[in-house]
């Protein structure tokens, strides 16, 4: 089915690879024509990023054959492929926070000279830039300091200095807003009309089949489909995923993908509440907070119990700040009210005593320990016991809320590393949600997972509200506010939006996101 | 909706406790070895050292490739060797915890005689002379003894008398001066003695001490020693180790002389006169001597002219400079001395 | 191919230390057997490692602890170096009760140790002064202090020699074995170690150091008190070096002199690290690193080997452990 004229630009046969117990991939097929942009799907584990780390040389395959342009190959290293044509940009991306544009453009350009001026590093920005059409920040901001975006353009652009035949991207429009993924489809598609190859990982059907030639699905380390995208649908790939999700994933979550309709939940208060004197006191109350370092004007937000306010926007326009300063990981000035106690600024214990619980963007740094076991990132703040650990206790207890939160793993005592994205996900709402806490803040909870794994992450937020938390769920992903079925507020520049039914039409969304409409 | 109250209501207050609880357990813990560990036991297990070779060790605080304080005792061993026949081993030790440790080897391995070369060594070498009956421990210098343990003291006082002798007998102004580098007994003493020295030879001379505080602070001793010549100085005595230097500069510079110390400083400077000189391989031979043939007694090991470990030596180029009444009295005291005729008094430390 | 590798460089260590033996006169042989026998062929030389072990074991510990809390405690040497003269101040001034004399030294000891590290925990959580940095100058103005105690304020005034009044002999730890040096201090140092292995393995406090330890950042995120944890290990680490030094003042030397520690906290720290930093594994370690020190110094008296060539030999063998390690290690 594959095989027309033979002429692949890259081709994956057979490719096995196995990490101790775990089979990441087994005799997986992938073929990429000259001048194709081609996507990669597949559920959390499916094995995609295996299969590129394999085609980008960073790992070796147990078995199989690497084919570029018909030769085989057999790379020693990432350096061995990117010399070849492969370039590889990362989900994560590895850019020195500390160094500037310039600089790092010059880290990631294999051609740049061992001694090179100030000036010609800062003229590759401009050359890429307009080369590329990419806008990759000013060329001597610190990388640390520019928003995920442009952080992931400015690797994009890295990749494509030494003009790769295939250019791989893992992720790339996780972080992206409507008009910046638009307009990376632009440059992808120029890029593919000159022959070369682009292949896409990526989550979101839409995108395939508004920007893709041709598709792959893995399952299981297999490749379960591939297809031109017009000879398919996204039903059929749809149905095909969550099939093959659902089948490896037994998820204790309630299955309710269709959320119920914007009317407030029982016992919720009105979205603009806050200050009110009806009712109860809020779950959570921001009265003129600003993040410290934020230009932006001072915010006023109450999240009432049961309610589920999503924050919309792109990334750094202060939305993750302003959840962050809500749990106090963030230093800010003004006041922050939980269940009407006061909350000093700043201080995420105090936000954790008054009963917060929080889920942080970047959960590999800020919210799991990955060195630790499943269990203890459970049971971290109180694992049972008296003067020791009653570590049968905490197993028990583990596997318990491990089963009962959907977390696949082969037991209490793996570590939280080990795991897939969408199951740390589910690892890190297990420690969060219970005991119940008063007041869940959220921030980019289902970012980076397949579409089975954002659907019950979004199910269990909802969940918690149902059940009276008060719940502040931040998203740069326009379809998943509005997957909420709650009250969408858009942040722009730090300002916010009244709050916006969840019918508001996509482009409506988009519109607002880019702060051209009101 | 009822787990919203659940939250609040759990802190874990028995983890605060145990906390408490924690310190004193520990400290219970550390307590028990502790006591059961009761008082010191008298020592047994002494090995008997008859019979085998006279074998010797010495312990050194510094690298015998100093020129000075270690390289003597560490030359005074080989001569033990050559001249006694012993079988001989040194080492190097960084920290009073491996004094003792050395000590406990070297005895429990038969050494007849173990020496600490410095007043440092005198604990260590007590608490294992308690456990090792049948090893000597001598330290240079110090005040320790028991059956099996003494220090030896260098009479280098006997010496710096005759230096005080030849200054009040050559001193025009009638006044000396004396430089110290840190202000300690053994220090003190050869000062005291020189003084005595200095008076028996023009009663009405003066002496004058400074000290810098350092045995190294080159530059301070040549500037202490120049503020003594401006009071009226005209001889320079030191005990000053290294810093000498800036006195014999000192001395050089105004045209008057200086006296060596511990080591023959002659061939230093044009400007020293004479030296009262320890000859440390001599005094490590000679213990060495003395143990092997029985006749320790646990009595410090006293050397002085007469046993030619101390000396007091004229600078041969100098000599002729020397007035021929005082190079005769010089020799006549000495002879003195050495006959005990004359009691050259000492510090008591 | 790993087992070869690690063989390789087994030889290799050993080759390059028989070279160096050979070039300085002595028989490498000999060199062999004397380090063998130094370390463990007798009583007393088993008692001698032992001896070294303790303030080895417990700055080791200390190590552990910091670095397993997040802090990176380079000034165990200091603080060892202010538990001894907190050791040495009090010690003479409690009198020869046994008892109460040793725990008052002690706890002074600890308490010292701990109390040279506020200025570091300090300037870390206040002034975000790289630990490091400061523990490593404080560990110089330690040795200053030292210095400046034994010839000033501790000074025994019977002497020439610049070192403190000794304690009491009711006071000093008699050794468990007579003719040994071996003390009691030795079961407290690896009581300690049990009790490190415990409290950081198996209570909610050790859970929440290792946490704090990974990621600070995930630990406040998740509600733990990570300044709190950080400084609380930083003193408890400064408390058990503190201790090292109070034991060794208690146990062998019974005064402060000037050079007192050749470098007891900076071996404890390789320990720590060649054990994994495990209470269990760095107590093992410092064990062997006594046992190479003690051999070293039989080096000297027994082969003839130099006093600088004496220390060379046990640095290429850990040397040579850390590349067989490294190697099994590697992907």
């Amino acid at each position: 089915m594959n095989g027309r004229e033979g002429g692949f630009a890259l081709e994956l046969s057979g490719i096995s690879k196995a990490f101790g117990p775990v089979r990441a991939l087994d005799g997986a097929h992938l073929a990429l024509r000259p001048g194709e942009i081609h996507a990669l799907l597949g559920e959390n584990g499916a094995g995609k990023s295996t299969l590129v780390s394999i085609a980008a040389g960073l790992v070796p395959p147990d078995a199989g054959t690497i084919r570029l342009a018909g030769k085989p190959m057999a790379f020693r290293g990432p350096r061995q492929a990117r010399r070849a044509g492969i370039a590889l940009v990362p989900q994560h991306d590895l850019l020195v926070e500390a160094a500037t544009v310039a600089d790092n453009l010059a880290f990631l350009d294999p051609a740049a000279p061992f001694l090179e001026s100030r000036r010609a590093r800062r003229e590759r920005v401009a050359r890429v830039a307009s080369a590329l059409d990419l806008d990759v920040g000013p060329p001597d901001a610190r990388v640390g300091e520019l928003p995920v975006g442009t952080r992931q353009r400015l690797e994009v652009a890295g990749a494509l200095l030494t003009d790769p035949s295939v250019l791989i991207l893992d992720e790339p429009t996780a972080v992206l807003s409507p008009d910046e993924t638009a307009a990376l489809f632009r440059a992808l598609r120029a890029r593919a009309s000159t022959g070369k190859t682009v292949l896409l990982i990526t989550h979101r059907l839409a995108e395939v089949f508004a920007a893709a030639d041709r598709l792959t699905l893995l399952a299981r380390g297999r490749t379960l489909r591939e297809a031109a995208v017009g000879e398919t649908s996204a039903e059929e790939i749809g149905a095909l995923l969550l099939g093959s999700a659902e089948a490896t994933e037994r998820t204790g979550a309630p299955e309710r993908e269709a959320p119920p309709a914007d009317a407030p939940p029982a016992g919720g208060v009105a979205v603009d509440g806050g200050g009110g004197g009806t009712g109860p006191s809020p779950a959570l109350a921001l009265r003129a907070l600003r993040p410290r370092g934020s230009a932006a004007p001072p915010v006023d937000l109450a999240v009432a119990p049961g309610e589920l306010v999503v924050l919309l926007s792109i990334d750094g326009n202060g939305a993750d700040d302003l959840a962050g300063a809500a749990a106090g990981v963030r230093e800010a000035e003004g006041s922050i009210e939980i269940g009407g106690r006061k909350v000093r600024p700043g201080d995420p214990l105090a936000y954790r005593r008054a009963g917060g619980a929080f889920i942080p963007s970047d959960r590999r740094a800020e919210g799991l320990l990955p060195d630790l076991t499943l269990a203890e990132n459970l049971l971290l703040r109180r694992p049972p016991g008296g003067l020791l650990v009653d570590r049968a206790a905490m197993a028990a207890t583990a596997a318990d809320r491990l089963a009962r939160f959907g977390v696949r793993a082969t037991g209490p005592d793996a570590r939280a590393g080990e795991l897939s994205g969408g199951n740390q996900q589910k690892l890190l709402l297990a420690r969060e949600l219970e005991p119940l806490p008063r007041v869940l803040t959220a921030i980019h909870p289902t970012r980076g997972l397949d579409l089975a794994a954002s659907a019950d992450v979004r199910a269990r937020l909802l969940d918690a509200a149902a059940s009276g938390a008060g719940v502040l769920v931040v998203t740069a992903d326009p379809e998943e506010a509005q997957a909420f079925g709650r009250p969408i507020r858009v942040v722009y520049r730090g300002r916010l939006s009244e709050p916006l039914p969840s019918g508001t039409p996509f482009e409506a969304l988009g519109r607002r996101m880019a702060g051209l409409a009101a | 909706m009822p787990a919203t109250h659940r939250l609040a209501a759990v802190r874990p207050a028995r983890a605060r406790r145990t906390g408490i609880l924690a310190l004193p357990a520990l400290f219970a813990l550390l307590a028990v070895p502790l006591a059961l560990a009761g008082c010191r036991k008298a020592a047994p297990q002494p090995p008997p050292s008859a019979g085998g070779p006279f074998r010797v060790a010495l312990l050194t605080p510094g690298p015998i490739s100093d020129a000075g304080w270690n390289a003597g005792a560490y030359d005074g061993l080989q001569a033990i060797r050559k001249e006694l026949g012993a079988e001989v081993s040194h080492v190097q030790v960084k920290t009073p915890s491996e004094f003792e440790e050395q000590f406990r080897a070297y005895a429990s391995k038969g050494y007849s005689l173990c020496f600490g070369h410095g007043f440092e060594f005198q604990d260590a070498a007590a608490r294992v002379a308690r456990d090792y009956a049948g090893t000597v421990f001598i330290t240079t210098s110090g005040s320790r003894t028991s059956r099996n343990q003494a220090p030896i003291v260098f009479e280098l006082e006997q010496a710096t008398y005759l230096c005080g002798l030849v200054a009040g007998r050559m001193s025009k102004s009638a006044k000396a001066g004396m430089v110290g580098g840190v202000e300690i007994p053994s220090i003190k003493s050869t000062f005291l003695a020189f003084e005595a020295g200095l008076k028996a030879g023009n009663p009405g001379a003066t002496a004058t001490a400074v000290f810098t505080g350092s045995f190294e602070d080159v530059a301070g001793a040549k500037a202490a020693a120049l503020a003594l010549v401006d009071q009226g100085a005209d001889f320079l005595f030191q005990n000053a180790d290294a810093a000498a230097l800036g006195v014999f500069q000192a001395a050089t510079e105004r045209g008057i002389y200086a006296f060596g110390a511990n080591r023959d400083q002659n061939a230093l400077s044009p400007s020293v006169l004479a030296s009262a000189v320890i000859d440390l391989p001599r005094a490590f031979v000679e213990t060495a001597r003395l143990v092997k043939e029985g006749r320790f007694t646990g009595q410090p090991i006293r050397y002085g002219l007469k046993s030619k470990v101390i000396s007091f030596v004229w600078n041969p180029a100098l000599l002729g400079r020397v007035p021929a009444p005082v190079v005769d009295e010089v020799k006549l005291t000495e002879a003195k001395i050495e006959k005990g005729e004359l009691a050259v008094p000492r510090g008591n430390f | 191919m790993r087992p070869l590798q690690a063989a390789a460089v087994a030889a290799g260590t050993l080759a390059a230390a028989a070279l160096l033996v050979a070039l300085a006169g002595a028989s490498p042989l000999a060199a062999a057997r004397a380090l063998l026998d130094g370390a463990l062929a007798s009583p007393a030389a088993l008692g001698e490692t032992f001896a070294r072990s303790t303030a080895l074991v417990l700055t080791a510990l200390g190590a552990v602890v910091a670095f397993r809390s997040g802090v990176l405690n380079i000034g165990l040497e200091g603080q060892l170096l202010a538990g001894a003269a907190a050791a040495a101040a009090v010690g003479p001034a409690v009198g020869n009760l046994p008892f109460i004399g040793r725990l008052a030294v002690l706890l002074a000891a600890a308490l010292a140790g701990a109390a040279w590290v506020l200025p570091a925990a300090w300037l870390a959580e206040r002034r975000k002064v790289p630990a490091v940095l400061s523990t490593i100058l404080l560990n110089l103005v330690a040795a200053a202090g030292v210095t400046w105690l034994v010839r000033g304020p501790l000074r025994d005034p019977a002497g020439d020699y610049p070192q403190s009044r000794p304690l009491a002999d009711a006071l000093v730890l008699p050794p468990l074995v007579p003719g040994t040096r071996a003390t009691a201090a030795v079961v407290v140092a690896f009581a300690l170690a049990a009790l490190a292995a415990v409290v950081l393995g198996r209570t909610a406090l050790g859970l929440k150091l290792r946490a704090a330890g990974l990621s600070p950042r995930a630990a406040r995120a998740a509600g733990l008190d990570d300044v709190g944890l950080r400084t609380g290990a930083f003193l408890a680490s400064g408390a058990l070096a503190g201790l090292a030094g109070g034991l060794e003042v208690l146990a062998i030397t019974a005064r402060l002199y000037d050079p007192f520690s050749a470098g007891i906290g900076f071996t404890g720290i390789a320990a720590a690290l060649l054990g994994g930093m495990a209470p269990a594994g760095s107590a093992v370690a410092a064990l062997l690193f006594a046992a190479l020190g003690a051999g070293s110094s039989a080096l000297q008296r027994d082969a003839g080997v130099p006093s600088a060539l004496a220390s060379v030999v046990p640095a290429l063998a850990v040397l040579g452990l850390l590349l067989a390690r490294g190697r099994r290690e590697a992907p």
